[in-house]
């Protein structure tokens, strides 16, 4: 041994300052391990309380919508029903897994939210793993993934219809040519909202020749192909991608675009922003419509609505039957999957997960603004909420009425199940080139 | 710098575009917004490349730009709301830049450092802190939206009935690289920058510290993509996401090599970049593309382009000090 | 040969340092933010190697990164500083997907050929950037980066059309169960066996072989190289083509090595970023082979600990990232020294 040392310390193979720095993280590896035996590491969540977990994928957080809403209903479910919110924010898809299962490992999380249909092998095979844990995943039917999984999915493509609707009648009273939709990744969630709003666009043609007896000005002229611009930017988050989609979009008059696209959204919204101050309006046309969560504070005037999907009300009513005990029962009832859009029910309670954005869903969402500046103290609203109301309100009032009349026939024709728009996500390849061949 | 001959490619190429935008015009396809957009993608793209080519001339090159970008778009909104507007944010990112360029200059000069590992290191380093820092200032986690007033605006030129949008420091990212390049070739710094790279001997010999210049290109260079990453946020879009570099710090890297180091043809690259990724998604858009060509194989075209670019003018040497630290013997 | 051993452990200390300065850096971080550095280390560790789940786990994630690592560190030796292994990792799992999931084969032969076919695949994509840089020398930087993206929306394209699983087009088909390597536990399957293995390999080749040495002295002294005789193209293109090799390896863990999905999704992310952590594994293995084997274990650690540190002391699992990038600029200033004093010494 002393041999070792000997040729080491001759051959100066570790310089002296190696050497005591070596020494000085043994010690601090030491310490620490001893601390860790008398230190009392308080879990994260506490024995005695009840906590729920909320695993995202990739994408995480600060989408303005999707995941944020998730989190939304969390904090919400937290506060009412005396629960403890954890996060686990999963950065590769490798996460998820562990991510799971480090929340079904703990005995006191009474429920694991999965945010997103990125996560549903994970789910399917964390679930079959610890059937005692309850499961919520999100934006996925549950297919076999057991009895303890609720599986969340939402009528978006509804949404979708509508505000394609209105975009189109939209574009018909100021007389432009086109409306345009700028999307995130190509995947079957997605797809449900482009068939949906290429529908809708449809319905409110005829619906316009209909009530007025003429094809609806420029935008009816306009062929099929032409009629709703769409461009996929192959990613969620990249705002610049989102901004170059949009810009030609509106270049080529384009009343509304809709954007489905997580955060690339800011970069559609920075492309209408751009033409508005060019053009020195106040308030559109040219609009936006927002997505998930209710986006018309956010470029006021310019938002004509928002495609609305409550994945809070999701999460929210997921951790309240874990609460109640009910969870596994209503499993049980829907064969597994609860679909929340337009009037849909839950248990025989009317449950809505989809809608388009009211005056009344921009108070909710301005007060939550509002609180979330009191609790940072950071500025969060663009202008003051009275003159977020008044712009908004403004636009609305600007459009004539057959618009919101159209959108509500719409809207209770769905609800009553009269009307049936497309449903992209379980579609095959042929059916789904079929729609598009006769939407565009 | 042999300039003529590769001169003479990019001016052809030049031409070609000028005469498929005409094509494009004809297709009403919006040649200005084109433009404009190309003009706005490439100002990020080439202060970096400038900064680097300076910096690479000098003799050590940092490939950390991705992570100076992030980084400093971040730091500028901070300070931007600090100090109440956006042009002392985007000094302010100009300064994050620089200081973290005087950091990096320094490990790698003087620390012996190998750089490519210390760059790498910074990038992987800016990608973790960034999102620290947004959710730790404004405790939103992944994105900012900050008031508009604070936001170094571009500016709405009108002609008629016609507007074009053009920013301040798009206009200081066409001048810098004119001036880098006059620096270059017609000053006596610009000299000992290239001698430090390409003979740092005899720079040595001359009675000037090598360690000084690489340090000093080193910092400018940071300096001019910190410049780039606050202009994304404060001067573009109004927002702080935290991917809103997506991979471009290395697509300016890919133009400081496509460029050979000059920094003209490094801003002729970056716009060239910046453009077709407009014009990629102005194609998706037009009628009768999408059914014929998916729009996969439009979103490559970019990088396809440039691999085609660089098959036919080939490769350039480099300085032969880059990338080693230089010791006296 | 106690020489060799003394340098050998003058490069494990000085690696030890560099990760010691790094996770100090890290927790004078945490303390300015206000977090307690030890309770999320202890977090962080104890996740990710204090239980045979998180072992297992922090060994799956180590798996595609030994051998990304590979990809970089051969570059490295041939002095090329080849960033492609993204776009070869993507390809190579597109690879194990056409043989894994559309082709039918006996369980045995399934698991080998399609990981076979991967590699292949994975080299392909690397001889564009080999063919560009000894035929018209164009520096690898460039032409790997858009070689990754090219690959990225090719990948995309391939999984929504030809390749996507009718009913779930959100991914690709999976790989069929003949072709799945058995599962050890968690998310750890046999093919980490194949993965160490090809960096055994890839060390014999590199200081066994004629051909590796030639690389070697080609990347080390490249004027010494001429007058050996050693042909620079062939040491190149040796060194681009196990690089891909490996990056294609890289890719098929994910697809026939890892549940629960075994398959590729339309967002490419159980494959995005091995290429990128696999040059930061590459560079805490100073660039060896083995080095990488025990470098991607704790980085493979410090990827599946993160949770942990965020889950139990509420720190963001961002700064684990953070503090990856310290280690690896921290990594950056021993390792000239090392080499100048072999200089002075030789």
């Amino acid at each position: 041994m002393t041999k070792t040392l000997g040729i080491l310390a001759n051959r100066s193979a570790i310089t002296r300052i190696q050497g005591i720095i070596i020494i000085a993280i043994v010690v601090i590896a030491a310490a620490g391990a001893a601390a860790y035996y008398f230190m009392a590491t308080p879990p994260p969540c506490p024995s005695g309380s009840k906590c729920i977990a909320i695993v995202t994928d990739v994408n995480g957080r600060g989408d303005l919508a999707f995941n944020d809403m998730a989190f939304l209903g969390g904090d919400m479910a937290a506060k009412d029903f005396g629960l403890k919110l954890v996060e686990l924010i999963s950065r590769k898809d490798s996460d998820y897994v562990p991510n799971l299962e480090t929340a079904a490992k703990d005995p006191n999380i009474i429920l694991v939210v999965a945010v997103g249909f990125m996560l549903a092998d994970a789910v399917n095979a964390t679930a079959h793993k610890y059937p005692d844990k309850n499961f919520m995943i999100i934006d996925y039917p549950n297919l076999n993934f057991g009895p303890n999984v609720m599986g969340i999915v939402y009528e978006e493509h509804k949404a979708s219809a509508i505000v394609g609707a209105i975009a189109t009648l939209t574009a018909a009273y100021y007389k432009y040519a086109r409306i345009g939709v700028v999307l995130g990744m190509e995947v079957p969630l997605i797809l449900k909202f482009e068939i949906g709003y290429r529908w809708g666009a449809d319905w409110a043609l005829k619906w316009y020749q209909a009530k007025f007896n003429e094809t609806a000005p420029v935008i009816g002229d306009t062929p099929v192909k032409e009629r709703v611009l769409s461009a996929y930017t192959g990613s969620f988050s990249d705002i610049v991608k989102g901004y170059e989609a949009a810009k030609p979009m509106y270049e080529k008059g384009a009343a509304v675009v809709y954007q489905v696209a997580g955060q690339c959204g800011l970069g559609v919204a920075q492309a209408l922003k751009e033409s508005a101050t060019a053009k020195g309006l106040t308030k559109g046309p040219p609009f936006w419509i927002g997505v998930d969560a209710d986006q018309d504070w956010y470029v006021p005037g310019f938002t004509l609505v928002s495609a609305m999907k409550r994945v809070d009300k999701g999460v929210y009513l997921a951790a309240q039957l874990a609460v109640q005990g009910k969870l596994r029962q209503v499993i049980q009832e829907t064969g597994g999957t609860v679909v929340l859009g337009i009037g849909t029910t839950v248990s025989g309670t009317p449950v809505e997960g989809n809608s388009v954005s009211t005056m009344a869903d921009l108070d909710e969402f301005i007060q939550m603004g509002i609180n979330g500046e009191k609790l940072t103290g950071k500025k969060l609203l663009p202008m003051s909420p009275e003159e977020i109301k008044s712009t908004v309100a403004a636009m609305r009032n600007a459009l004539p009425s057959w618009i919101w009349d159209a959108a509500k026939e719409l809207e209770e024709g769905i609800r009553s199940g009269e009307i049936k728009v497309p449903n992209a996500q379980m579609m095959t390849a042929e059916e789904l080139a079929q729609w598009r061949a006769v939407l565009g | 710098m042999r300039l003529s001959r590769r001169l003479q490619w990019y001016l052809i190429g030049i031409v070609v575009t000028m005469i498929l935008m005409y094509l494009v015009s004809l297709a009403g396809l919006g040649v200005n917004r084109l433009i404009e957009t190309g003009l706005l993608a490439m100002t990020p793209l080439a202060l970096a490349a400038v900064g680097e080519c300076l910096n690479e001339q000098a003799g050590t090159m940092n490939v950390g730009i991705e992570g100076i970008f992030l980084i400093t778009s971040i730091l500028g909104v901070y300070w931007a709301e600090l100090l109440g507007s956006g042009f002392y944010g985007l000094l302010a990112g100009c300064a994050s830049g620089a200081l973290v360029g005087l950091m990096f200059g320094l490990i790698c000069v003087y620390g012996k450092a190998n750089q490519v590992v210390a760059g790498m290191g910074l990038n992987i380093l800016a990608l973790g802190l960034g999102p620290y820092l947004i959710m730790s200032f404004w405790a939103f986690p992944g994105m900012h939206i900050f008031p508009h007033e604070l936001m170094f605006a571009p500016v709405y030129l009108r002609v008629a009935d016609q507007y074009f949008i053009l920013s301040p420091v798009t206009v200081a990212a066409i001048i810098i690289p004119i001036l880098a390049y006059l620096l270059l070739t017609r000053t006596l710094l610009g000299i000992r920058i290239r001698a430090a790279g390409e003979n740092p001997i005899a720079v040595d010999v001359a009675g000037v510290s090598v360690g000084r210049v690489r340090v000093l290109m080193c910092t400018v260079g940071a300096a001019l993509a910190g410049l780039g990453g606050a202009f994304m946020s404060l001067g573009w879009f109004g927002t702080v996401v935290k991917e809103i570099t997506a991979g471009r710090g290395f697509i300016a890297l890919a133009a400081v090599v496509f460029s050979g180091l000059n920094p003209l043809l490094a801003l002729v690259a970056a716009f060239i970049f910046g453009f077709s990724e407009g014009l990629a998604f102005t194609i998706v858009v037009s009628p009768g593309v999408k059914e014929v060509v998916p729009f996969y194989f439009v979103q490559m075209i970019p990088y396809a382009v440039t691999l085609l670019i660089l098959a036919a003018i080939g490769g350039k040497r480099f300085p032969r000090a880059l990338g080693r630290p230089y010791v006296r013997e | 040969m106690s020489g060799q051993l003394v340098a050998r452990f003058r490069s494990v200390a000085e690696s030890g340092v560099a990760v010691a300065i790094g996770i100090i850096a890290g927790g004078l971080i945490m303390l300015a933010f206000r977090y307690d550095p030890i309770r999320a280390y202890i977090a962080l560790f104890t996740g990710a190697f204090g239980s045979v789940s998180g072992l297992l786990e922090s060994l799956a994630f180590a798996t595609p990164l030994m051998v990304s690592a590979v990809t970089f560190a051969v570059g490295v030796r041939a002095s090329l500083f080849n960033i492609g292994a993204e776009g070869q990792a993507y390809v190579g799992a597109i690879g194990a997907i056409i043989v894994g999931g559309t082709v039918l084969l006996p369980p045995g032969v399934h698991p080998i050929a399609a990981t076979v076919f991967a590699m292949c695949l994975g080299a392909a994509w690397a001889l564009p950037a080999a063919i560009l840089k000894i035929w018209r020398g164009v520096h690898e930087v460039v032409s790997t980066i858009m070689l990754n993206w090219i690959a990225f929306w090719l990948t995309t394209y391939l999984i929504r059309t030809y390749l996507g699983e009718p009913g779930r087009t959100e991914r690709a088909i999976p790989a069929l169960p003949t072709a799945r390597y058995p599962v050890i536990g968690e998310t750890l399957t046999a093919i980490i066996f194949v993965t160490v293995g090809f960096c055994l390999l890839v060390t014999i080749l590199l200081w066994r072989t004629g051909i590796g040495f030639e690389l070697r002295l080609v990347g080390d002294n490249p004027e010494a190289a001429k007058y050996a005789g050693a042909s620079s193209s062939r040491a190149i293109l040796v060194s681009f083509l196990v690089g891909g090799l490996a990056a294609g390896l890289a890719g098929a863990t994910q697809i026939l090595g890892r549940p629960p999905s075994w398959t590729l999704y339309a967002t490419l992310g159980n494959v995005l970023n091995l290429g990128f952590d696999g040059i930061a594994v590459a560079l805490i293995g100073r660039n060896h082979p083995i080095g990488g084997i025990f470098a991607a274990i704790f980085y493979g650690g410090l990827l599946h600990g993160g949770r942990f540190m965020e889950y139990q002391a509420g720190v963001a699992s961002e700064l684990v990232e953070a503090i990856n990038g310290i280690i690896v600029i921290a990594l950056a200033i021993p390792e000239i020294v090392a080499i100048l004093r072999r200089r002075r010494e030789s």
